[in-house]
């Protein structure tokens, strides 16, 4: 280590940490200064240290240990909320699979595969359900409209935190 | 609401059981929920981005709050899976991030200003701005040490990096701020 890591080491106070690398605001002669104000410079220098320019809605931190907790709640499974995440993360699959070759259908599209995929996962499961149910059905708005980014997102956020034995449930289950 | 503090044991203990485990979770939010709403704040900014990154992280730490072995401090784990979740945020803006760095910056920089959350005078707006250029890991020990004051013992355990490596990006991270700010203030 250099000598200005040294420094840095032997103390554990911030304030002496930042002088020893140099860090301060300059002070010219050039400038007057007003009357006693080295006299409380020391304790406006510790409030603005302290005080934050973020600004955080009132009364935010009181709502959000109630608004987490609702989330964590088992919310009432609709077939549109039960369908729909198991056909983007079939759809994320093949866009995987797609993507990183091996490619069952080179000439389609990954809009193309989700669509088809979704039309043959729906076919499979409709037998499942009553009339009612399949009038809830509808088509989904957004998944044809994803480009790549959305795909990766879409994995990133719901695959890679699954464990091997969960992957493989998921596709044992799914598709 | 007041909330009486508990220790880790104590929070764990009432976790472990379903009829307490949802008042012992709403405890740990209570005890931690500032300190980790700073440590995202400052690195992203705005209110709403960082509420989005304090809820999964909360929402996580239920999941696998049953698990933890307390290695470490309840809070320096929330710390750790806080900063994951700022890191996993950033990759996916960055992705999306258009124009030079100046252009960014100068962007950035108005964005902020025209934030009804931020008051911060010109001085703190270089402050923020430098901080944003800089690379994900030196944006986050800098965030550590000088806003959070955090010691170099527990921002190793927080980022599961060596203190020396530590002190090495804090020392880079400070020198490219000062001259960021020495040049546009």
């Amino acid at each position: 280590m250099n000598k200005a890591y040294d420094k840095m080491s032997e103390n554990n106070n911030i304030k002496e940490e930042l002088n020893a690398l140099g860090f301060s605001r300059r002070t010219s002669k050039a400038y007057r200064i007003p009357e006693g104000y080295f006299d409380s410079l020391h304790d406006e220098t510790v409030q603005r240290k302290n005080r934050s320019p973020y600004k955080v809605p009132e009364g935010y931190f009181e709502k959000l240990p109630n608004e987490v907790v609702q989330k964590l709640k088992p919310q009432k499974t609709t077939v549109r909320r039960m369908v729909l995440p198991w056909v983007g993360i079939a759809a994320s699959l093949l866009g995987l699979i797609y993507f990183f070759g091996g490619s069952p259908m080179p000439d389609q599209n990954p809009s193309e595969l989700m669509s088809s995929y979704e039309e043959l996962y729906l076919e499979d499961v409709i037998d499942d359900f009553s009339d009612e149910e399949i009038a809830e059905l509808d088509q989904p708005e957004n998944l044809e409209d994803w480009d790549t980014e959305d795909i990766d997102d879409y994995v990133e956020e719901n695959i890679y935190e699954l464990n091997e034995t969960e992957f493989f449930e998921l596709i044992d289950e799914n598709i | 609401m007041q909330v009486k503090n508990r220790s880790d044991q104590e929070i764990l203990d009432l976790f472990r059981k379903d009829s307490s485990k949802e008042e012992a979770f709403k405890i740990l939010m209570h005890q931690n929920q500032e300190k980790i709403y700073a440590i995202i704040r400052n690195v992203l900014h705005s209110h709403f981005d960082t509420n989005d990154v304090l809820q999964n992280t909360f929402i996580k730490a239920y999941r696998y709050l049953g698990d933890f072995k307390g290695e470490s401090a309840i809070s320096t784990w929330l710390y750790r899976i806080a900063t994951n979740e700022c890191y996993n945020f950033l990759r996916k803006k960055n992705k999306r991030k258009e124009g030079s760095l100046d252009e960014q910056a100068s962007q950035f920089g108005e964005q902020l200003k025209s934030d009804p959350y931020f008051d911060g005078d010109e001085w703190e707006i270089e402050l923020a701005k430098a901080v944003d250029q800089l690379p994900e890991k030196q944006k986050m020990v800098f965030n550590l040490r000088y806003f959070q004051e955090m010691k170099y013992a527990e921002i190793s355990k927080v980022l599961d990096t060596s203190e020396g490596a530590l002190k090495a990006s804090f020392h880079h991270a400070v020198k490219k701020i000062e001259q960021s700010i020495r040049q546009n203030v």
